[in-house]
């Protein structure tokens, strides 16, 4: 599988009217950061991909550009690229709103027969993408206990989560509580505790006094970074994984970890993991974050707006990014302004 | 000896040691306070820092050496005197050591600090390569970068080379640069004969706070 263009991985994403993203392409490889200032399209981008996922599609009115007349058509395309085939999934807003979502195969070579297989396959893996934006807060919360127990969008559910993790594998879960004890040297392992039946939370051990402490007791960075790295060590996670912020309430000390949990979802033959890899969407206003990702031009997508319409670029399509970034940190050549992607002076 | 290291990661941190511990030929110490740099912040992350940490090497700690350490990316790798000379990273941090001496009040009883800066060119990782592809040595690099060789992209090759992947984790990179940098201790001169600008003057600037004479 290619970095540049996974097997039966997404390439692009192209916007047509669809809100602050009126005709632009979001290039995609197996990890895509994207920057950019406030109401640049990063999180409307997300927002279409979790429709595409099965979300609950917005109205057209909230669909639509402003401005947009009553006729036009609003239209994301999500392009899917392997070795033999190509294929587009389609969601459309008409005249009389919701459209639905299609998927059409646009490109095969005479080798490939199995196209009703391969609809499924995709099918499969749209439906398993999943958003998060993390809230310490909700990760922490306690949890009812149900079978195949998942992340929310916000986090919540972690208890859950790591309860099925250390039962139905736990050898990850050791992998989990060793790598966290390198993280937040702090603590050395998750425990659980029942607060009513059929219910659990979970708590940190202090490595020195050997604490429990309850997660709604831990300090907000502590209980978002176990989020991250739980995520990471799903033995199955999502096949499209879309991350609001990874950084957010994480120490810029712990960045360069938090890539590495990031890069072992997309790139896990990398990290000694036998499974598929996970395509990763995730946004950033942090100079820090980006940094960490200077060798990688091709993974950043710059987010800037003009007006009323954001535009994507991908870093390594800009013909002077070597100059640019010649002896400059990536994430101050950007907060610098010289790359774009910042908000506007007044 | 008290030896503080500063450079772009804490991997190049934990080889860059061992290599000063085989010029040395001791075991070096670390000064006592907190890790540094957790992630890579380039050059002027590096510059940026760097009065910083001398006067609190100086001010704070016992350190008898403040090894600085750079990647050189596409930049002249040169001692000499000609235009390049400005722009060389070697030339720029020993200017910085200079002006930030001028404001560090010497304290009566101090031992001297030794300051001294390495220029791996184009990247740290081509010193370890050292002693495993001939092709990977200073001289190759300047007369490549002078042809027109793009810095980004042999660097790339060489994290490649020498981690196995161009995306390490930290636990990799640091693993596979002290694994390399102990083999290269077991022939010291030999990294100084590749890279004798960038490691070579590094190494006498060491010896010569060791051996003053």
């Amino acid at each position: 599988m290619s970095e540049q263009s996974a097997d039966g991985s997404l390439e692009s994403v192209h916007f047509q009217n669809f809100r602050v993203l009126r005709d632009t392409v979001l290039p995609l490889t197996r990890f895509t950061l994207i920057v950019g200032p406030n109401g640049s399209g990063k999180s409307t981008a997300i927002q279409a991909l979790e429709i595409a996922g099965g979300g609950n599609p917005i109205n057209r009115d909230r669909a639509a550009s402003a401005g947009l007349p009553e006729n036009a058509e609003i239209k994301v395309t999500l392009k899917w690229r392997a070795t033999k085939w190509h294929a587009e999934t389609s969601l459309r807003w008409g005249r009389s709103g919701w459209g639905g979502r299609t998927l059409k195969q646009t490109h095969a070579t005479p080798a490939f027969t199995d196209w009703p297989a391969t609809e499924r396959a995709l099918d499969a893996k749209l439906n398993s993408l999943r958003s998060y934006s993390l809230n310490a807060n909700a990760v922490a919360e306690q949890v009812g206990l149900a079978p195949q127990m998942e992340l929310t969008n916000t986090g919540a559910g972690l208890a859950g989560v790591l309860d099925r993790l250390r039962d139905e594998a736990p050898e990850r879960f050791e992998a989990l509580n060793a790598e966290l004890a390198r993280w937040l040297p702090e603590f050395d392992r998750i425990l659980f505790a029942t607060p009513e039946r059929g219910h659990r939370i979970f708590l940190l051990r202090t490595s020195d006094e050997q604490h429990a402490i309850p997660a709604d007791d831990l300090s907000q960075g502590t209980v978002l970074s176990l989020a991250m790295l739980t995520l990471a060590y799903l033995p199955t996670p999502p096949s499209i994984v879309c991350l609001e912020e990874p950084d957010r309430g994480i120490h810029p000390r712990l960045l360069r970890d938090v890539r590495d949990a990031l890069y072992r979802l997309s790139f896990p033959e990398e990290y000694g993991e036998d499974r598929e890899p996970v395509q990763v969407i995730a946004t950033t206003h942090s100079p820090y974050l980006l940094d960490l990702f200077r060798d990688h031009p091709e993974q950043i997508v710059i987010a800037e707006k003009t007006g009323t319409e954001a535009r994507f670029e991908r870093l390594s399509d800009r013909p002077d990014v070597e100059e640019i970034l010649h002896d400059t940190p990536l994430g101050e050549a950007w907060y610098s302004g010289v790359l774009g992607g910042v908000p506007i002076e007044r | 000896m008290i030896v503080d290291v500063l450079s772009e990661s804490s991997a190049d941190e934990a080889a860059i040691r061992i290599l000063v511990d085989a010029v040395l030929q001791l075991e070096s110490q670390a000064p006592p306070g907190f890790p540094r740099m957790e992630f890579r912040r380039g050059f002027r992350g590096v510059l940026k820092v760097i009065p910083a940490v001398l006067k609190r090497a100086y001010y704070h700690t016992d350190a008898d050496l403040l090894v600085v350490v750079l990647d050189s990316n596409g930049t002249p790798v040169t001692e000499g005197t000609s235009g390049e000379k400005r722009e060389s990273r070697l030339y720029r941090i020993r200017q910085l050591f200079d002006e930030t001496w001028k404001h560090i009040k010497k304290r009566n009883g101090r031992r001297p600090l030794q300051t001294t800066v390495g220029l791996a060119a184009p990247a740290l990782e081509a010193w370890l390569r050292c002693g495993i592809d001939d092709r990977v040595t200073e001289a190759a690099w300047i007369r490549d970068l002078k042809a027109g060789a793009s810095a980004p992209r042999r660097i790339r090759e060489l994290k490649q080379a020498v981690y196995g992947t161009d995306k390490p984790s930290l636990d990799q990179e640091t693993s596979r640069a002290t694994e390399e940098a102990r083999r290269l201790a077991e022939d010291i001169g030999a990294l100084e004969r590749s890279f004798p600008i960038g490691f070579g003057s590094l190494a006498r600037d060491v010896r010569a706070r060791k051996d003053p004479t």
